[in-house]
């Protein structure tokens, strides 16, 4: 089956598919607000008249170039291109101004390349025992998984805890806004329709990270350029730049795999996507360093564990989608719009009569990271360039794709005036040194935690048992206790520590 | 967020700063939010058991209102950031209102004056001076955009 | 995908000009047509919708511009249009849930009967009422007996604002049944809830496969006509009880369009979409054609309007 499946990849259209796919992709991703499903709902019309094979590479190649190429903005220029990117310039934005931005892009590159890799092997080895794994999250143990999401977010993103918790309500709250999940009626739209919607994700994230630099640009003024381009010598390729090697990537190896595995199995889950992970292993990586403190002022590994995670998700995310025909988010939902006009109807008769194909397109997911790679340390000649250009020539610019941005979500411009309030609020927040990604992950995690919670209480009729009798939502929250625990315990040693000496 | 902008005039790492400042606004939106949650949340009664839909936000925003409470006690003795000077938020405050101007009058004026504008007076504001990158370049980055919205991505940009 | 659009910059600019003379009216259609999908690009609304208005446009004569306008579950996309300009350049195609559940709920900005004009309903998926294939009951009226003596049955839908939720509330109350509803995002996330047991009963379109894969039983289905995949299971009406959920996707106008160009474009539009190459779409999709004339689906969306309307007035707090 594997070879005849390698056998129908040999064809010259597969290559140009994959080809067109990943560099299509890598572009869409790297335009902050332009994301896979925008492109790929695009290039549909365009298979119409393609063969099953190509014409599915071409979407999965998009999306997963889309999802790296998120990362090159967030390096380069710290204005994420995809949500999921958000974690990459944490780390990868420091090592930029550091001079080592192609240091960055390439661990960026191969740890997506690992992750990816990573995920697809789990998709052909395990996709129908996971799949029904993603069957054992309900709504209770959905509702306890986020919680503790929600509380690594807070408790191991550095910094004080009471500020990071403080972003996260933030986040949640924000999250109200829209119609109630369980009752459809409106919440705090104060009459207007176009509330209703809720603030959309891509527009927060712009406004937050993007629209705020810009911001901050301003409130600097003209007096302050100079200093920052020219921190360090700024080359592309020059001696700064430590080489990324076989040794480097093993000496990540528990980062790496660790995040591909959160990854992965978050993406099997329906609903909560790839940003979390990216966040919840950076924090992770974080913890388990020996020298913690050096994450956040360009740390590698900081870049490597949230790039590995949030291309493993690719991988899961497909699991449930192909072999029960349920997609997890947005993208995998065109995704499976676009295998069944070709005919190839996701759910419980895909494998056994389209084997074939199927174990094609899992073997060509593989081999597109070779695109990939051959693409990305192409572009990262010119890209790494982006860095020298004056802030000045740049920040209009970046204001001008934010604007655009925001709009293409659902071309709305009430979407572009909530970017513009997150980008106030990020910029007064920022200033004040305040930590914005519990913020995102607040935002991401709330209201599907709140429907989750309601939902688990609805089937139980109102009693919290729910929650005590399943042994995952146990397990889950037993986990999040000796966390908080853990972090008391840590917190109580250093103050003695500390007053002893 | 209501900045007090005459405290700028207090010297550097002053007790009460943006953080503080940033805390009171978080417990006016709080405040507000749960000074307005019964008339903002309409409740049906299909007789579903579990909390309803105004439990869950009377719970964050409580939490949030504890939450900055805490901090700015907490933090009641620790030096802050100064809010700095008045001419940076009123250079910050013109950015925003330009922006909202433009929003405002975009399905009027169309994408490309407005949203070049506000390239070309950011550029200005960060001190660009030649005309080839003040005026040009938003100019050109804004119609590049726009074509390719419209034809490349089938965006009705307006 | 170029030179249409080029010439519609042209048209764009000759319309300009005839707009001073009221002459231009005669010959409709003279510039292209924006058909309105209120979800985003890429679902199965969105594919069918773009198919349709490619088979459409040489009938017209004119471009069929398609243009998403997601949010609000459709209901943003159709108060748009309830505004736009009424004439005949402005298509929607709308679903059950903007046209007739939502509207029926709360205040949506728009009356679905006296804003627009129906043109034609093409297929819409049927929606089942599916439990696992190792539950006990058999038939629905097995289901409803069991939920009236006693126990407890929790029901998951696509969401709050779901047609079908309303029409198992309404099942509910006429059978005394203890039904609990358990909305989702979505009808995978209902879906994935049933097969993993979390609810007893999931109301849900797309369930082919997995029913004829044996882990899922279809007990019946919303709409008013059988599944011709599964023509022994009847409908809620067959198995005896006064309910409907039919799920539409109407083409419509809004409400002033002139007869005579709302009968251009009904005639080109059916014709389209009675064409075999439709329906070859329409089957990958699952969805097989099942054409209704604008009264009928006016009919139809009034009966539920005014039935679901009357439903949720005695649920109001």
């Amino acid at each position: 089956m594997l070879l005849d499946a390698f056998h129908a990849l040999l064809d010259v259209w597969v290559l140009i598919a994959a080809l067109v796919g990943v560099a299509v992709g890598i572009v869409i991703g790297a335009i902050p607000g332009l994301g896979p499903t925008l492109a790929i709902a695009l290039l549909i019309p365009v298979t119409f008249t393609m063969s099953p094979i190509p014409s599915l590479i071409l979407l999965l190649g998009v999306y997963q170039g889309a999802i790296f190429g998120g990362s090159i903005s967030a390096i380069l220029l710290n204005v994420p291109g995809t949500p999921s990117s958000a974690a990459t310039a944490l780390d990868g934005h420091p090592m930029a101004r550091q001079g080592r931005a192609g240091e960055a892009l390439r661990i960026a590159l191969y740890a997506s390349v690992f992750g990816n890799i990573f995920s697809c092997l789990v998709l052909i080895v395990l996709a129908q025992p996971l799949a029904s794994l993603a069957l054992d999250f309900g709504p209770a143990q959905m509702a306890a998984l986020m919680t503790f999401a929600l509380i690594i977010i807070v408790l191991f993103g550095g910094g004080s805890i009471l500020d990071a918790a403080l972003m996260a309500l933030i986040g949640v709250a924000a999250g109200i806004i829209g119609l109630d999940p369980i009752e459809g009626l409106p919440r705090f739209t104060f009459g207007s329709f176009a509330a209703e919607d809720g603030l959309a994700l891509i527009p927060v994230l712009i406004g937050l990270f993007a629209m705020s630099e810009v911001l901050l640009q301003a409130f600097a003024g003209k007096q302050k350029t100079a200093p920052d381009t020219d921190i360090g010598p700024v080359s592309g390729s020059g001696t700064s730049n430590r080489p990324v090697g076989w040794l480097t990537l093993w000496k990540m190896r528990a980062t790496l795999m660790v995040s591909s595995i959160i990854g992965t199995l978050v993406g099997i889950l329906p609903g909560i996507g790839s940003t979390v992970p990216a966040f919840v292993s950076y924090n992770l990586a974080r913890s388990r360093s020996r020298d913690p403190a050096r994450f956040g002022k360009g740390e590698p590994e900081g870049v490597a564990a949230p790039e590995a995670a949030n291309n493993a998700v690719t991988g899961g995310a497909l699991v449930p989608m192909l072999s029960l025909g349920i997609p997890g988010d947005a993208v995998t939902a065109v995704i499976l719009g676009a295998f069944m006009l070709q005919g190839l109807t996701p759910g419980p008769f895909l494998f056994q009569q389209h084997g074939v194909e199927v174990y094609a397109i899992f073997e060509a997911l593989i081999l597109l990271s070779i695109p990939c790679v051959v693409f990305g340390l192409a572009m990262f000649r010119g890209a790494v360039h982006i860095i020298k250009i004056r802030p000045r020539h740049l920040f209009p610019v970046i204001a001008i794709l934010a604007i655009f941005g925001a709009y293409s979500v659902n071309n709305s411009l009430f979407d572009v005036a909530v970017m513009l309030g997150a980008g106030g609020i990020g910029f007064v927040l920022r200033r004040a040194g305040f930590p914005l990604p519990p913020l995102l992950i607040g935002l991401i995690l709330g209201p599907p935690l709140e429907q989750s919670l309601r939902q688990a209480l609805l089937t139980s009729a109102g009693s919290a048992d729910i929650f005590l009798q399943s042994p995952i939502a146990m397990g889950l929250l037993a986990v999040t206790l000796l966390c908080v625990l853990g972090v008391i315990i840590r917190r109580y040693r250093h103050t003695h520590q500390g007053d002893a000496s | 967020m209501s900045i007090d902008t005459n405290t700028s005039s207090h010297r550097r790492m002053p007790r009460f700063g943006l953080q503080g400042c940033t805390c009171l606004g978080i417990l006016l939106v709080a405040a507000i939010g749960l000074l307005t949650l019964h008339d903002q949340v309409t409740v049906f009664d299909f007789g579903d058991p579990g909390p309803d839909a105004r439990f869950f936000p009377r719970l964050v925003l409580w939490l949030l209102a504890l939450g900055a409470v805490l901090r700015l006690w907490r933090h009641r003795r620790t030096a802050e950031t100064a809010i700095g000077p008045a001419v940076s938020w009123i250079r910050v405050l013109f950015v925003m209102m330009l922006m909202a101007v433009a929003l405002a009058t975009m399905p009027m004026l169309g994408f490309i004056i407005t949203v070049a504008t506000i390239g070309i007076v950011l550029a200005w504001l960060l001190g660009e001076r030649h005309w080839l990158f003040n005026v040009a370049l938003p100019l050109i980055v804004t119609i590049a955009i726009f074509w390719a919205g419209r034809h490349l991505l089938n965006l009705p940009l307006p | 995908m170029r030179s249409p659009r080029n010439r519609w910059l042209y048209l764009l600019s000759t319309l300009l000009i005839m707009l001073a003379s009221p002459a231009w009216a005669s010959d409709y259609p003279a510039r292209p047509i924006t058909l309105i999908v209120p979800y985003g690009a890429g679902g199965t609304t969105d594919i069918s919708a773009r198919q349709l208005a490619r088979l459409a446009e040489p009938l017209l004569g004119q471009p069929v511009v398609i243009e998403n306008r997601p949010g609000g579950g459709g209901v943003n996309a159709m108060r748009t249009v309830s505004r736009a300009a009424p004439d005949g350049y402005t298509l929607i195609a709308t679903t059950s849930s903007p046209s007739f559940v939502a509207p029926a709920l709360r205040d949506t900005g728009y009356d679905t009967l006296k804003d627009f004009t129906p043109i034609l309903n093409y297929p819409g998926p049927w929606h089942g009422v599916l439990v696992n294939a190792d539950s006990p009951y058999h038939t629905l009226t097995e289901l409803l007996d069991a939920a009236r003596d006693g126990s407890r049955l929790t029901y998951a839908t696509a969401g709050a604002l779901s047609g079908a939720r309303l029409a198992f509330t309404q099942l509910g109350r006429d059978t005394d049944a203890r039904l609990q509803h358990v909305p989702f995002d979505g009808a995978a996330g209902a879906t994935a809830a049933l097969l993993g047991h979390h609810v007893d009963i999931a109301l849900v379109p797309a369930y082919r496969d997995l029913v004829k894969s044996d882990q899922l039983r279809l007990l019946a289905v919303l709409d008013d006509q059988p599944d011709p995949d599964f023509p022994e299971v009847p409908t809620l009406e067959q198995s005896g009880y006064d309910i409907q959920f039919p799920s539409i996707v109407a083409l419509m106008v809004p409400h002033g369009v002139s007869a005579k160009r709302a009968e251009t474009l009904r005639a080109a539009f059916s014709q389209a979409a009675s064409s075999p190459e439709f329906a070859a779409v329409m089957k990958k999709l699952n969805q097989p054609v099942r054409l209704l004339p604008g009264d009928e689906v006016e009919a139809v969306i009034g009966k539920n309007l005014v039935a679901y309307h009357h439903l949720a007035e005695t649920l109001k707090r």
